[in-house]
C-alpha cells in the first residue's frame, strides 16, 4: 500500500465533506476577488459619467460584498474545521490503539519518545497537511489564475513587470529560506545546549553547593547564554533581511505598475477605475504565488510525517487474537506447561532451543541463575508478551495462543521489579484492571499486600493522589501497591520479578510478608535473588543459557555434589557473610 | 423559559470547565516595573526611543502612499475635474511621482531593517541581564528553596519567562507608542482632510473596538484550555507508552483507547468552539469597517459631487480610514496582553527577589585549616512546610578523626544530619560546631571547603570525564587529576576509554554504570582534600564486586579525616569507631559499635536479622 492509499482510505469516509470543502474554497476565493470590481464600477460607471443615481447601488454592494464574504468565510471555516478534526482524531484513535496492540517486541526497539512524537507530532502536521496545506494550495492556485487573468485582461503590458515582479520575489525568497532555516536549527542546538546545562545544574544544585562552585557555574551559563544570545541576533536579522528585501521587491514592482497604469490612464488606454482594480489584482496575485513556494517546503515535511505515521500504522500486530479464540472456564487451576520452546530475542541467538518445563498448579516455583540466563524471559513468555517461535505453552492443557488475550491476562497477574504507579488516586491505582471493583475487593487486595494500613494514615485514604502533588511513595510502598493490582481479581497464577536492588531491612520484611500471604495457595512463578524466597520455593528451577540445568527443592539440591545449585547458593551466602566476617 | 442545553453544548462546557486555568493573574506590581525599567531598560534607552521612532516612521509609510494617490489622482490624471487636455508635464509628473516613490521606499526599507535592528538588540541585552542576575541569584539559594520547586518551572522562568519579558519590551512597549502615534496622526489626516466625514469614523471605531473586547477572553480561555488540554493528553499517553506492559498484563488495551477516544473529543470540541468564535470575531468586525467604510464613500462623493471635495480626498480619505481600524484593536489587547505579562514578570522578579542563603556575619572567620572536631548540641530541625521535626534535640561530640557509622531507618533523619553539617539548611534550635567555632559564625565557602559530602546518587554534569574529577578543585593539575582517578580506583577504565580522561561522560556522552559514577564522584573528593567527609549511603546501589573494590578506595580515603557515614550495613559500622543511631530524628543510640552489640536496641535487632539472613537455616 503505498502512503496516498492509506491517506485515501483514512480520507474516504470523509470524502463528500472533503469535496465540499474544496468547492467551498475555490468559491470563497473567487468571491473574495470582487470587490476591486466594484471600485471599478463605482470610478468607471458612477463617478467618471456622473450617474449619481447608481450611487447607492454601488455602495449597497460595496458595503454588502466582504460583509456577505465573512459569513461565507465563517461556514467554510466551521466545515474545514471539523473535517480536520476527525481527521486528526481518527488517526490518532487508530494510531493509539495500534500502538497499545503492537508486542513487545517493537516497543522494546522504538523507545516511548519516538512513539510520542508521531503521536502528538505528526499526526498534527497530518491533519494540517489535509486540511491546511491541500486547501491552501487549492486556493491559492486559484486567486493567481483569477487574479493574473483578470490582470492580463485589463492590461497585458503590466502584467508582464508582474511575472518579473513575481519571479524576483520567488527567486528572493529562495535565495533566503535554506540560510534561515540553517541558522535556526544551529540557534536551536544551541539553546538546547543552554537548557541541558542549566537543567543538570538545578538538579545537581547540592554538588555545586558542596564544591562551592555557584559563581564559577554562572560566568559559564553566561558565557553559552551571550552565544546563544549573538546567534539569535544573526538568525533574527538574516529573517529581518528576508522580508525586507521581499518587501522591497514587490513595493518596487507595484510603484513601477502604479506608475505604469497611470501613463496608460493618460493615454487614454485605461480607466481610473482600472487602475484601481489592476493594481487590487497585482497585490492579489503576489501573496499566493509566495504562499506556493513555501508550501512546497511544508509538503514535503508533512509527506515524511505522513510517512513516519504509516510505517506505525503498517506494523504487523505479531501478537493478536487468533480467530475463534476461545476463554478458560471461569476459575482456572493453573497448571502451566511449557513443551519445546524455541525462542530469540535476535536472529542468530537463540536463547531457549527446546526448552520444557512444567509448573504444577498450586505449588510456588522459583527461578533462579544468573543474569542473562532466561528467567525473565520465560515470564514474558507466559503472559504472550511474546510468542515463542516453536513449541507451545499450555494454561490448563490449552495452548495460550488458542486463548484470548484478555482471558489469559486475568489468569495470570504479574508483579513487575520496577513498580509502575500511574498518575490518578490509590483507588485507580489498585483497580487498574478492573475500575467497578468495590471498595471492600480493593481493601481486601490492600490488606493482603500490607499496603492497607500506610493507605488509611493518608489523610484522604483511598482517595490520595498519587503522582505529581499527590503523596509520595517509597519504592517498597509501590512494590506492595503493585502487588495489591495484581491479587485483585485473584488471578490462577501469580508472576513475580523480584527486585535486585536491596531496601532497607524493614521494607524488605514487609514485601517478604505480603509475598508469603499473597502466593500462598495459588500457582506462582518467581524470579527469585534473594536467598529466603528460594529456599521456600516448593521446586527450584536451576537455569544457564536457556537451558535447566537442574531442578528440585531445596534439599534435592542441595545434597548433589557439585551441583550448580548448591555453588549458586554458596555464592549467595557467601556474599552476605562476608559482611558478618568483616566485623 | 430558559432554552435548556444540547447535549453538544452542555459535553463543550464540561470540556472548558475541566481544563479551565485556575492559575490566578494578579497586577503586577509597580515596584517590579519600576525595577524592570531602572535596570534593564533604562541603560538602553536611547537605542529604545530609536527603534519607537523608526517605527512611528514605518508606520506612516500607508498614509504618505494614500498622499501620493491623491496626487495621482486629483493632479496627474485629473479624474472628475474639467476634462482638460493632458500636456507633456503631466508625463513629466507621473515619472517625478515614479522617482520620488521609488525612492521613498527604499527609505522605508531601511527604516524598517534599522527598526528591527535596534529592537532585537534591546531585546537580547535586556534578556542576557536578566539571565545573569537571575542566574546569580539562583545559585545563592538555600537548599529548601530547590527542595520546593520543580526544575522544570525553575527553566521555564529563567529561559521562556525571560523571552516573554523581551518580547514585551520588544512588541508590547514599543507598539503601544506606534499604535498611539498613528492613531493620532490618522486621526489628524482625515479631520484636516474633512472633519465631518471624520466623525463617521470616530463614531464607528467604538464598535469595532467593543467587538474584540466581547470576543477576545473567551477566545483566550478557550485557547489556553486546548493548550492545557493538549498537555494533559500528552502525559497520559506519555504514561501509557511508557508503562506499556502493565497496560498489556492487565489487559486494558481496549478501556485506555476509550479513555482516549474521551480526550481526543474534548480536544476537538475545544479547537472547533475555538474556531467558532474567532469567525464570529472576524463576521463582525468586518461588518463594522464595511459599513463604516461604505459611508464614508457614499458621503464623501456626495460631497464631491457638490464641489466641496476631490475625488483624490475622497479616495485618500477613504484609505487613510481604514487605516485607524487595527491599531485601535491592538491598543485595546494591550490591558489584557499586559496583565498577562504581569503573571510572567512576577514569576521573573520573585526568583530574581526571592531570599538567598543568609549572608556570611560580617564578623564570620575564615577556618583555613580544620582538625574535624564535631559537637552537635541539642539540634533540632523540621524542613519548610513539614510540621514534624526531622532531627530532633540531637546532641553528641565527635573528636577529630574519627569514624561515625549513622545507621537507622529510612526517614529516620540520618542525610538530614548530613545535610545539616554542610549547612545546606540552619538548624531551628541549637548549634552545631566544627572545632568550637558555631557553623553560622564561619564563611560558608570555607566551610564547604573543610566539610566535602558523598551522595547517594552520584550526579555526572555533562562534559568531560577530567572536568567532572576537577570539579572537587578547579585549580587541580593534570597530574593531581590523575593522582585521585587513580585514588579512586578508576584511571584504568578511565585509560580504556576512545579519548582518556577527554572522554566526554552525560547525557550527550558515554553512559557510565553506577559504579563508575560513584568512583567518579570520590574522585573529585578526594580532589578537594576535606577536613571532614560525608558519606551518604554511597556503595548501597553497587553491586558486591564493585562495593569491595571502592571499600579499599573508601580506607584510604577516610584514613586521617573525620568521617560520617550513612549506612543499613552492620558490617560497615563494626568497622567505625562509632555508631550513631537515628530513629525517628532522635539519637536512640550512640557510642562504639562493639558495645552496642552487647545492648539491646535496634541495633542489635539489625545485626541479628543480618546474620540471620547471610548464615541461613536450613535445618
Amino acid at each position: 500500500m503505498s502512503r496516498f492509499q492509506v491517506l485515501w482510505a483514512l480520507l474516504r469516509p470523509l470524502r463528500g465533506r472533503l469535496l465540499l470543502a474544496i468547492i467551498l474554497t475555490t468559491t470563497f476565493t473567487v468571491f473574495s476577488l470582487v470587490p476591486p470590481l466594484l471600485m471599478r464600477f463605482l470610478m468607471d460607471r458612477v463617478v467618471a459619467p456622473k450617474q449619481w443615481g447608481l450611487l447607492p447601488l454601488a455602495i449597497l454592494l460595496i458595503v454588502a460584498v466582504p460583509i456577505w464574504n465573512a459569513y461565507f468565510a465563517m461556514m467554510q471555516r466551521l466545515i474545514i474545521g471539523s473535517l480536520g478534526q476527525r481527521v486528526v482524531a481518527d488517526l490518532r484513535i487508530k494510531l493509539f490503539r495500534t500502538v497499545l496492540d503492537l508486542s513487545m517486541r517493537y516497543h522494546g526497539e522504538n523507545g516511548a519518545g519516538m512513539i510520542m512524537s508521531r503521536l502528538m507530532g505528526d499526526v498534527g502536521v497530518v491533519q494540517r497537511m489535509v486540511t491546511g496545506e491541500t486547501l491552501g494550495i487549492v486556493s491559492s492556485l486559484v486567486a493567481l489564475v483569477f487574479c493574473s487573468a483578470l490582470v492580463v485582461s485589463i492590461n497585458w503590458q503590466l502584467s508582464l513587470i508582474m511575472a518579473g515582479m513575481i519571479a524576483f520575489y520567488v527567486i528572493n525568497y529562495h535565495r533566503f529560506s535554506g540560510r534561515i532555516r540553517a541558522a535556526n536549527l544551529e540557534l536551536r542546538e544551541l539553546m538546547d545546549d543552554v537548557t541541558g546545562q542549566l537543567q543538570e545544574r538545578i538538579a545537581g544544585v547540592k554538588l555545586v553547593k558542596i564544591y562551592c562552585r555557584e559563581k564559577d557555574e554562572t560566568d559559564a551559563f553566561l558565557v553559552s547564554t551571550e552565544s546563544a544570545l549573538r546567534f539569535g541576533m544573526r538568525s533574527q536579522l538574516l529573517a529581518v533581511s528576508l522580508s525586507a528585501s521581499a518587501r522591497l521587491i514587490s513595493n518596487l514592482g507595484s510603484t513601477l505598475i502604479w506608475c505604469g497604469s497611470g501613463w496608460f490612464v493618460l493615454q487614454g488606454q485605461m480607466t481610473y477605475g482600472s487602475l484601481l482594480a489592476l493594481n487590487a489584482y497585482v497585490s492579489g496575485a503576489v501573496s499566493p504565488a509566495v504562499n506556493l513556494t513555501t508550501v512546497a517546503g511544508n509538503l514535503v515535511e508533512a509527506l515524511a510525517s505522513l510517512d513516519r505515521v504509516i510505517e506505525i500504522l503498517r506494523q504487523p500486530i505479531d501478537i493478536a487474537d487468533r480467530p475463534g479464540a476461545r476463554e478458560l472456564p471461569a476459575p482456572a487451576r493453573g497448571e502451566l506447561e511449557l513443551k519445546k520452546i524455541f525462542f530469540s530475542y535476535k536472529p542468530g541467538e537463540p536463547l531457549f532451543q527446546g526448552l520444557s518445563l512444567h509448573i504444577p498448579a498450586g505449588k510456588m516455583t522459583a527461578l533462579v541463575g544468573h543474569t542473562g540466563c532466561g528467567k525473565t524471559t520465560i515470564t514474558s513468555l507466559l503472559t504472550r508478551m511474546w510468542d515463542v517461535q516453536g513449541g507451545a505453552i499450555e494454561l490448563d492443557g490449552a495452548d495460550i495462543r488458542e486463548l484470548t488475550q484478555r482471558c489469559l491476562r486475568k489468569q495470570i497477574a504479574v508483579v513487575p521489579q520496577e513498580p509502575v504507579v500511574f498518575e490518578g488516586t490509590v483507588f485507580e491505582n489498585i483497580a487498574y484492571a478492573h475500575p467497578d471493583a468495590t471498595l471492600e475487593e480493593v481493601e481486601e487486595a490492600a490488606r493482603a499486600a500490607q499496603i492497607h494500613d500506610f493507605i488509611v494514615r493518608q489523610p484522604e485514604g483511598y482517595r490520595s493522589a498519587l503522582g505529581k502533588g499527590g503523596i509520595t511513595m517509597s519504592v517498597g510502598q509501590k512494590q506492595r501497591l503493585t502487588i495489591a493490582r495484581a491479587i485483585l481479581n485473584k488471578p490462577a497464577v501469580i508472576i513475580m520479578d523480584e527486585a535486585t536492588s536491596s531496601l532497607d531491612t524493614e521494607s524488605e520484611l514487609t514485601i517478604q510478608e505480603a509475598m508469603k500471604t499473597v502466593l500462598r495457595g495459588r500457582t506462582s512463578v518467581v524470579v527469585a535473588h534473594r536467598l529466603s524466597t528460594i529456599v521456600e520455593a516448593d521446586r527450584i528451577v536451576v537455569m544457564d543459557h536457556g537451558e535447566i540445568i537442574e531442578l528440585g527443592t531445596h534439599q534435592e539440591l542441595m545434597e548433589i555434589e557439585d551441583g550448580h545449585y548448591r555453588q549458586l547458593y554458596e555464592e549467595l551466602r557467601g556474599k552476605q557473610r562476608e559482611e558478618v566476617a568483616d566485623a | 423559559m430558559p432554552k435548556s442545553p444540547t447535549p453538544g453544548q452542555r459535553r463543550l462546557e464540561m470540556a472548558l470547565e475541566l481544563y479551565r486555568d485556575r492559575e490566578e493573574r494578579p497586577k503586577a506590581e509597580r515596584r517590579q516595573l519600576l525595577r524592570l525599567w531602572r535596570e534593564f531598560v533604562y541603560p538602553l534607552r536611547w537605542y529604545l526611543l530609536l527603534a519607537i521612532v523608526l517605527s512611528l516612521v514605518f508606520s506612516l509609510q500607508s498614509y504618505v502612499w494614500a498622499f501620493t494617490a491623491k496626487i495621482m489622482v486629483d493632479d496627474i490624471l485629473r479624474i472628475g475635474r474639467d476634462n482638460a487636455p493632458t500636456e507633456p508635464r503631466h508625463y513629466q509628473w507621473l515619472l517625478w511621482l515614479l522617482i520620488g516613490q521609488a525612492s521613498l521606499q527604499a527609505i522605508i526599507i531601511a527604516d524598517l531593517w534599522g527598526y528591527n535592528y535596534f529592537i532585537t538588540l534591546v531585546g537580547q541585552r535586556v534578556v542576557f541581564n536578566l539571565r545573569k542576575v537571575l542566574h546569580e541569584n539562583l545559585q545563592r539559594l538555600p537548599l529548601s528553596f530547590f527542595d520546593r520547586t520543580q526544575t522544570g518551572r525553575l527553566l521555564s522562568i529563567v529561559l521562556d519567562d525571560v523571552s516573554t519579558v523581551q518580547q514585551t519590551i520588544g512588541g508590547t512597549a514599543v507598539q503601544f507608542c506606534n499604535h498611539v502615534g498613528s492613531i493620532l496622526v490618522g486621526i489628524v489626516i482625515i479631520s484636516v482632510i474633512n472633519w465631518k466625514l471624520a466623525l463617521i469614523v470616530l463614531l464607528a471605531l467604538p464598535f469595532y473596538v467593543f467587538n474584540y473586547r466581547h470576543f477576545r477572553p473567551r477566545l483566550r480561555d478557550t485557547m489556553r484550555a486546548s493548550r492545557r488540554a493538549t498537555a494533559i493528553l500528552y502525559a497520559r499517553v506519555e504514561e501509557r507508552v511508557t508503562a506499556i506492559k502493565t497496560v498489556k498484563l492487565f489487559g486494558r488495551e481496549s478501556a485506555e483507547t476509550h479513555k482516549f477516544v474521551m480526550f481526543v473529543g474534548n480536544l476537538s470540541r475545544l479547537v472547533m468552539y475555538r474556531i467558532r468564535l474567532s469567525s464570529w470575531l472576524n463576521a463582525f468586525a468586518t461588518t463594522v469597517s464595511s459599513v463604516a467604510t461604505g459611508a464614508v464613500l457614499y458621503f464623501g462623493l456626495q460631497a464631491m459631487r457638490q464641489g466641496d471635495m476631490s475625488l483624490g480626498s475622497v479616495m485618500m480619505f477613504y484609505t487613510s480610514a481604514g487605516l485607524l481600524f487595527s491599531p485601535a484593536v491592538a491598543l485595546s489587547d494591550l490591558a489584557v496582553q499586559m496583565q498577562q505579562i504581569s503573571v510572567v514578570m512576577r514569576r521573573v522578579f520573585d526568583l530574581m527577589e526571592a531570599e538567598p542563603e543568609p549572608p556570611d556575619r560580617p564578623d564570620a572567620i575564615a577556618l583555613p585549616r580544620a582538625s574535624g572536631h564535631i559537637a552537635f548540641r541539642g539540634v533540632t530541625f523540621a524542613y519548610p512546610n513539614d510540621e514534624h521535626p526531622t532531627v530532633r534535640g540531637v546532641t553528641f561530640t565527635v573528636k577529630a578523626g574519627k569514624r561515625v557509622a549513622v545507621m537507622g531507618p529510612s526517614g529516620g533523619g540520618k542525610s538530614t544530619l548530613l545535610y545539616l553539617l554542610m549547612r545546606f539548611y540552619d538548624p531551628d534550635e541549637g548549634s552545631i560546631e566544627l572545632d568550637g567555632h558555631d557553623l553560622r559564625e564561619l564563611k560558608l565557602l570555607s566551610l564547604r571547603d573543610r566539610v566535602t559530602l558523598v551522595m547517594q546518587e552520584p550526579v555526572i554534569f555533562s562534559g568531560t570525564v577530567a572536568e567532572n574529577i576537577r570539579y572537587g578543585r578547579l585549580e587541580a593539575s593534570a597530574a593531581e587529576v590523575r593522582r585521585a582517578a587513580k585514588d579512586a580506583d578508576l584511571h584504568q577504565f578511565i585509560q580504556t576509554l576512545p579519548d582518556g580522561y577527554e572522554t566526554v561522560v552525560g547525557e550527550r556522552g558515554m553512559t557510565l554504570s553506577g559504579g563508575q559514577r560513584q568512583r567518579l564522584a570520590l574522585a573529585a573528593s578526594f580532589l578537594s582534600q576535606p577536613s571532614v567527609l560525608l558519606l551518604d549511603d554511597t556503595t548501597s546501589a553497587l553491586d558486591p564486586v564493585t562495593e569491595a573494590r571502592i571499600r579499599k578506595t573508601l580506607d584510604h580515603l577516610m584514613e586521617g579525616r573525620t568521617c560520617f557515614i550513612v549506612t543499613h550495613r552492620v558490617s560497615t559500622a563494626l568497622g567505625c569507631d562509632l555508631a550513631l543511631v537515628l530513629e525517628d530524628g532522635q539519637v536512640s543510640q550512640f557510642g562504639p559499635p562493639h558495645d552496642l552489640l552487647h545492648r539491646e536496641g535496634l541495633f542489635r535487632r539489625i545485626y541479628e536479622q543480618q546474620q540471620r539472613e547471610s548464615v541461613d537455616t536450613i535445618a
